[in-house]
């Protein structure tokens, strides 16, 4: 195996449901294959940043394995893990034609989180965003510093949540 | 307390009016499709038909029914289930698209059928109006719910549907708007040339202008040849009411810019009067009026149909005018009389403007009807300088005569794109 990809998802799937966790206390997880089964949609945050992600369909509740219908959904769309990373770059349109330099030493690892909760009952987008964390590089990056900086950006979406909430 | 406080929630509860609106086109002999989630329709299609002719007199004969098919249909039914849900205030058009791709696709193939989306939600009845144009609802609203279903239906049709209704296009016009560019970047013809003839009629005074600028020269008469009340006008001698006759060419560059190269005709009677003896022995005696002059004009066209474009113009130049006499003795008079011998004479050419506007239809690219309406002057053309040490100047006959004329001229176009 050449790819990272399931070591790296189980890797962050765990820090993510730890993170939440513990200020989400009642909440579910649901498996990645379950949202691939909906159809993958563009979402609108503003006149010129779209995120892509997969969203229920217009009229359909979903519902858990014990046939529970939750309130809201928090819908994870990507994270992205490298250096030098700028959230921008990923998902402005207005910034589509800029080039970003090469550099030989990355300065920083970075962590881009895209999110939406989501109303179930109604479905429609409640709220989205998009996170972004930096971590500069000091003599060693490990695993531990890694998964630390998981943590710091995943804390986020509770505190982005309850502030919109709080409006 | 508490009674105070159930009126106010009520009030808040029935919210009538529109959450958003967008204008939306009504159809002359539309088709009407009603659509509900709920178990039945608030009136029958019937009823609401009856209502669009009672409210809208230029609806023509509406075709309503209820669109069966798409409250079988799984994914319209969702859309529906969904819309009636999460319809409200304070919302956006794109709030409330359709978000599957099937349900997108069937929206786009109303073609120029009108879908009225209605469910009723507590004590009021929403609606929604779709067209092919817009994946999400062009307008939302409310209206207090009411059992009586004509009135209801009347209510719907008072409220979005009292709009002037456009005639339906056929086939080959949707098709050509659908893939028309935009105006502003529609493609402009590079020239337009023409070559047209048209005929009108002039007089002396020009409406909405008081008569009491005209009374003097109007009734002025010739006497014995000459003698007239004044001699500033040209009107003071010649009948003004004529018809006008004209040919004409003329371009218009980039469809802004135009110029047009004219010859005008129209024949004059000299006001004679019939109690001055001195005209016994004169069998006529009229003058006729060529106008050759330069006009240029500004011009804006619009596409009204795919056979008709439109273009509404103001033009301005100038004319020289030059009047040909055309007097006969009557036969039996061999010698004329000194008056005759000595009659008035007019200026070689006058020199004058012409101001006007218009509009051109021009149908099937070739061939093109010209309207127009505007004024013309004509003055003494003054190329010598006068003689400071001559005495008064000389009664100037036709120092300035002034009219207004409107014609009609059929054209034929050649376009360069």
């Amino acid at each position: 195996m050449d790819s990272i990809y399931p070591f790296f998802s189980q890797f962050a799937d765990s820090i993510i449901q730890k993170t939440l966790l513990a200020s989400l206390p009642s909440m579910n997880t649901f498996p990645e294959k379950f949202n691939k089964k909906f159809p993958e949609e563009t979402q609108k945050l503003d006149d010129k940043i779209f995120i892509k992600g997969h969203f229920p369909p217009q009229g359909v509740t979903v519902t858990t394995e014990d046939s529970k219908t939750p309130k809201y959904l928090l819908l994870l769309h990507e994270i992205t893990l490298g250096t030098d990373l700028e959230k921008r770059a990923f998902f402005d349109y207005s910034k589509k034609q800029e080039e970003i330099d090469s550099k030989k030493k990355p300065v920083q690892v970075s962590v881009i989180l895209s999110y939406t909760l989501w109303d179930n009952e109604k479905q429609i987008p409640l709220y989205s965003s998009i996170i972004e964390e930096q971590m500069p590089v000091t003599h060693s990056v490990n695993l531990q510093s890694i998964s630390e900086l998981l943590q710091k950006a995943v804390a986020n979406i509770p505190l982005e949540i309850l502030k919109g909430a709080k409006k | 307390m508490i009674r105070f406080i159930l009126p106010l929630l009520l009030v808040s509860l029935i919210y009538a009016g529109d959450f958003f609106k967008t204008p939306y086109t009504i159809w002359q002999d539309g088709d009407y499709l009603l659509w509900t989630p709920d178990d039945s329709l608030p009136f029958t299609p019937k009823d609401f038909c009856q209502a669009l002719r009672r409210n809208n007199t230029g609806i023509g004969t509406p075709n309503c029914r209820e669109i069966g098919e798409w409250q079988r249909d799984t994914v319209s039914a969702l859309y529906g289930k969904w819309l009636a849900k999460n319809m409200g205030e304070k919302l956006e058009a794109e709030h409330l698209k359709a978000r599957s791709p099937m349900m997108q696709g069937k929206i786009t193939a109303l073609e120029d059928k009108i879908l009225l989306f209605l469910s009723k939600k507590g004590e009021s009845l929403q609606i929604a109006i779709f067209d092919e144009t817009s994946i999400a609802p062009k307008t939302a609203g409310s209206l207090p719910f009411s059992k009586n279903k004509s009135i209801l239906a009347d209510q719907v049709a008072q409220s979005y549907f009292d709009n002037d209704a456009h005639r339906r296009l056929t086939k080959q016009e949707r098709k050509k708007k659908a893939e028309e560019p935009d105006p502003y970047f529609q493609e402009t013809k590079k020239m337009d040339f023409w070559v047209g003839a048209s005929a009108g009629y002039s007089q002396a005074e020009i409406p909405l202008t008081p008569s009491n600028w005209y009374e003097n020269k109007l009734k002025s008469k010739v006497k014995r040849y000459r003698v007239t009340r004044d001699s500033l006008s040209l009107w003071n001698f010649l009948e003004d009411e004529s018809l006008v006759f004209s040919a004409y060419v003329g371009a218009t560059w980039y469809g802004i810019f135009g110029g047009e190269i004219f010859y005008k005709y129209s024949g004059h009677d000299v006001k004679i009067d019939p109690k001055d003896t001195t005209y016994q022995e004169l069998d006529h005696w009229k003058f006729g009026i060529h106008d050759i002059g330069l006009t240029l004009h500004i011009t804006h066209s619009f596409n009204t149909t795919e056979w008709l474009e439109t273009s509404p113009f103001v033009y301005f130049g100038f004319q020289y005018s030059f009047l040909a006499e055309n007097i006969k003795l009557k036969k039996k008079v061999k010698k004329p009389s000194v008056a005759y011998s000595s009659r008035i004479e007019f200026e070689d050419v006058y020199k004058g403007a012409v101001l006007g506007l218009g509009s051109r239809f021009l149908f099937m690219k070739n061939f093109g009807l010209a309207l127009r309406a505007g004024i013309s002057t004509r003055g003494r053309s003054e190329d010598t300088t006068p003689d400071p040490n001559a005495v008064a100047e000389p009664t100037i006959i036709g120092g300035l005569t002034v009219d207004g004329f409107i014609s009609a001229g059929l054209e034929y176009h050649w376009n360069w794109k």
